[in-house]
């Protein structure tokens, strides 16, 4: 597995631009009041919003994906908790996929998993195997305001494909963040009723130009006001084909908590039965 | 023992190959304290507990087991069950297997042979269709799963035709009774001969000493259920044939003299197991962010017309609920529980019997009277709302849940607050309040009325 780390790769990148930037920079400021009207109008007509966007959703994606989520929670005053689960995942036609988590940890939810199927159009049904209960029990996908995750600072629907049509998208500019070149993309939520869906009014969306993953994300809330953050720690490029966030970072910065989740012992190459995502293996309870 | 026999004999025909052990479990220590307004006041329950969860699988099996040992420091303090007159008293040190089971699956079917819970039915609340393991109704606790019910040697096979259909088979071999607080009654009845006149006391004793049904083949419990699952829609049908783990009460008459000058009775009220058959059904669907859940199940007795006082009346028992998660995180919960006693009869009709003698008659519905409470069919209907809020608050560390319950016959009520909060990952505070009022002895929260009480617990998960 060959992995992308920002850190390690571009130690001192913001230091070389500065200074190649001092020589070039009046070459530049030239070249650019003669080009910038014509250039800015070609490439906004090269590449909106949408089609930046489209461009992260229509990554490669492996067919089948297994991998240990190691989450951790940290709170405002430092505190941590830890959760791992076990993540199986496999796509469909189109965009269609289904999901199965199993949480290993901590002990107490130990053997709960929740089977997710999405189809082509990003419907969800969704069970959940309740082990103290012994039972499968259908859960209603929630139509407000998302759900957290295990008391992560993501929602199901953070971890989720969300449907191109419910934003609308604004090209705001090209930005180097974190040592890489991105397009920043401002995505509207289209409606109140898809703002009370998913909880959020805006994203604005900063994907890299080489891979066109995501860089960052940054999430307002009903009332507009910045929520959260979404930060890449680390980009793997899987099996040699697919390129994947084997790390990331939200920080909810209206409450200062913290939540990491890495991937580990990730495997894209291995076929993984279809009897994991059915009622049959959930309610088997292994 | 039997469990363990079971799952002993499905290990036989596999191979020995090196799989993989896993030892999980918890420890902890729970106390529950009766309301200062109840008659046993103060500590009535102080448990220390290690439960061990030992699993071991191989490619072609899967062995799991719970076992309880425990320590109850107050084995000895007066402890009320379902009928509140009698000392519960426990042991001080108790050991207990909850489960141990083996799972393995041949083909298209996933077989677990051993002792196991096996519960049906999608509410929450209350399960109309779960009628398989036999129940505690002794417990202390109100929602502890492992605690209110038993683990029972059973056989299931679930089989999978279609990818949408689960067929599930349910053999149960053995016969296990419901664990009730027996109660202890004496009764002096004051009968006047209608031969001479003459006023005779009969003394009519309850007597822990159930009449258990034999086995035999019949008394087996067997059941099957049919899963279908739909888009946005699962619905299942069931059926379940068994001896009722519930008893009912009958007068046994070790002696019947009645003459112009003598009336000599000695009679025996016994717990009796009757068969039963349970047809049933249940469905899960949601709409717009709501889920509707609901169960129903018809219970066939072995009293049809309702013919017999000391007997069960069929009835049609069913729960819907609702649920709906507001904002993301307050989880709202609306239930309605009823139940429809068929052949109702009152005791004058009884009284009106053909076919017994008077006497047969005072007896037998003084027996009735004294255990109609646990039959639940003094109403003809019997309805019951709950409402429930459930919240996570600090990213899960701190879960708060609040239930009542109201029976709209009787005008009972079950209020029942719980808190949980993580300490640090593994380690859990669980805090709780049981509160029942209203009604009467036959009603099913009034009877608890004397059972009021707050409970603490900390447990350790490994």
């Amino acid at each position: 597995m060959k992995t992308v780390d920002r850190k390690a790769r571009n130690p001192d990148f913001s230091q070389v631009i500065n200074v190649e930037r001092r020589d070039k920079v009046n070459r530049m400021i030239l070249a650019l009041a003669l080009t910038l009207p014509f250039a800015a109008s070609s490439w906004a007509q090269a590449l909106s919003g949408r089609q930046v966007i489209s461009n992260n959703y229509n990554m490669l994606k492996p067919g089948n994906m297994t991998a240990k989520l190691m989450m951790k929670l940290v709170g405002a005053t430092g505190g941590e908790r830890t959760r791992e689960v076990m993540l199986y995942r496999k796509l469909l036609n189109g965009d269609a996929e289904k999901r199965l988590f199993k949480f290993t940890g901590p002990r107490d939810v130990e053997g709960t998993a929740v089977l997710i199927e999405i189809d082509e159009k990003l419907d969800e049904n969704m069970w959940i195997y309740l082990p103290a209960l012994r039972k499968v029990r259908r859960i209603e996908p929630q139509k407000s305001g998302g759900g957290y995750f295990m008391g992560s600072d993501f929602t199901y629907d953070d971890l989720g494909e969300q449907n191109m049509d419910y934003f609308n998208y604004n090209l705001l500019k090209e930005e180097r963040l974190d040592g890489q070149d991105c397009c920043v993309v401002e995505c509207s939520t289209v409606s109140r009723e898809k703002v009370l869906m998913s909880g959020y009014s805006k994203q604005v969306r900063w994907i890299r130009k080489d891979t066109w993953a995501v860089q960052q994300i940054m999430f307002y809330d009903k009332d507009g006001d910045h929520l959260k953050t979404l930060k890449t720690v680390k980009l793997s490029l899987l099996g040699g084909r697919f390129w994947y966030q084997t790390e990331v970072e939200m920080k909810n910065v209206q409450t200062d908590h913290k939540t990491t989740i890495l991937f580990k012992d990730v495997d894209v190459d291995k076929t993984i039965p279809d009897d994991y995502y059915s009622m049959r293996y959930l309610s088997r309870g292994m | 023992m039997t469990g363990l026999l079971l799952c002993l004999a499905a290990l036989l025909p596999a191979p020995a190959p090196a799989g993989e052990f896993v030892l999980r479990g918890n420890a902890g220590a729970d106390c529950y304290v009766n309301m200062p307004w109840t008659p046993d006041a103060g500590v009535s329950r102080q448990k220390s507990s290690i439960q061990l969860k030992p699993s071991w699988q191989t490619d072609l099996l899967r062995f799991s087991a719970i076992a309880d040992i425990s320590c109850d420091w107050k084995a000895d303090a007066p402890f009320k069950g379902l009928e509140g007159t009698r000392e519960y008293v426990d042991e001080l040190l108790g050991k207990y297997l909850y489960e141990c089971y083996v799972d393995f699956s041949p083909g298209p079917v996933d077989v677990r042979v051993g002792q196991q819970f096996l519960a049906w039915g999608r509410a929450d609340f209350i399960n109309p269709t779960d009628n398989i393991n036999p129940k505690n109704y002794t417990s202390i606790s109100m929602d502890k799963f492992a605690e209110n019910r038993t683990g029972s040697p059973l056989v299931k096979a679930d089989f999978y035709p279609l990818k949408s259909v689960t067929i599930e088979a349910v053999w149960s071999p053995w016969f296990m009774a419901d664990r009730i607080d027996f109660p202890e009654i004496t009764k002096v009845i004051n009968l006047t001969s209608p031969l001479s006149g003459n006023v005779y006391n009969i003394d009519i004793r309850s007597v822990n000493d159930p009449l258990l049904p034999s086995w035999k083949p019949s008394n087996t419990g067997t059941g099957i259920k049919a899963i279908h699952q739909l888009d946005g829609l699962e619905y299942s049908v069931s059926y379940y044939r068994t001896v009722d783990h519930f008893p009912d009460f009958n007068i046994l008459y070790l002696n019947y003299v009645e003459t112009p000058t003598l009336l000599d009775i000695k009679a025996q009220i016994r717990p009796m197991y009757r068969p039963m058959q349970v047809w049933g059904g249940d469905f899960a669907t949601g709409w717009e962010g709501v889920d509707f859940r609901g169960e129903t199940a018809f219970f066939v007795t072995d009293d049809m017309k309702g013919s017999r006082s000391d007997t069960r009346n069929p009835y049609l028992y069913s729960a819907l609920e609702t649920g709906y998660k507001f904002f993301g995180r307050l989880q709202s919960q609306v239930l309605w529980i009823s139940r429809v006693i068929f052949s109702h009869r009152t005791p004058e009709y009884y009284l009106a019997e053909p076919g017994r003698t008077p006497t047969e008659k005072k007896i037998n519905n003084l027996a009735a009277g004294e255990f109609d409470k646990y039959n639940l069919q003094r109403d003809p209907f019997q309805n019951y709302f709950a409402a429930g809020l459930s919240m996570d608050l600090f990213h899960e560390d701190l879960s708060l849940s609040f239930i009542f319950a109201w029976g709209l016959e009787r005008g009972e009520y079950y209020v029942a607050p719980r808190a949980k909060y993580i300490l640090r990952d593994n380690l859990n505070l669980y805090a709780g309040m049981d509160l029942f009022g209203g009604g009467d002895e036959y009603s099913l929260f009034g009877r608890y009325d004397d059972r009021d009480n707050v409970s603490a617990e900390v447990r350790f998960f490994f």
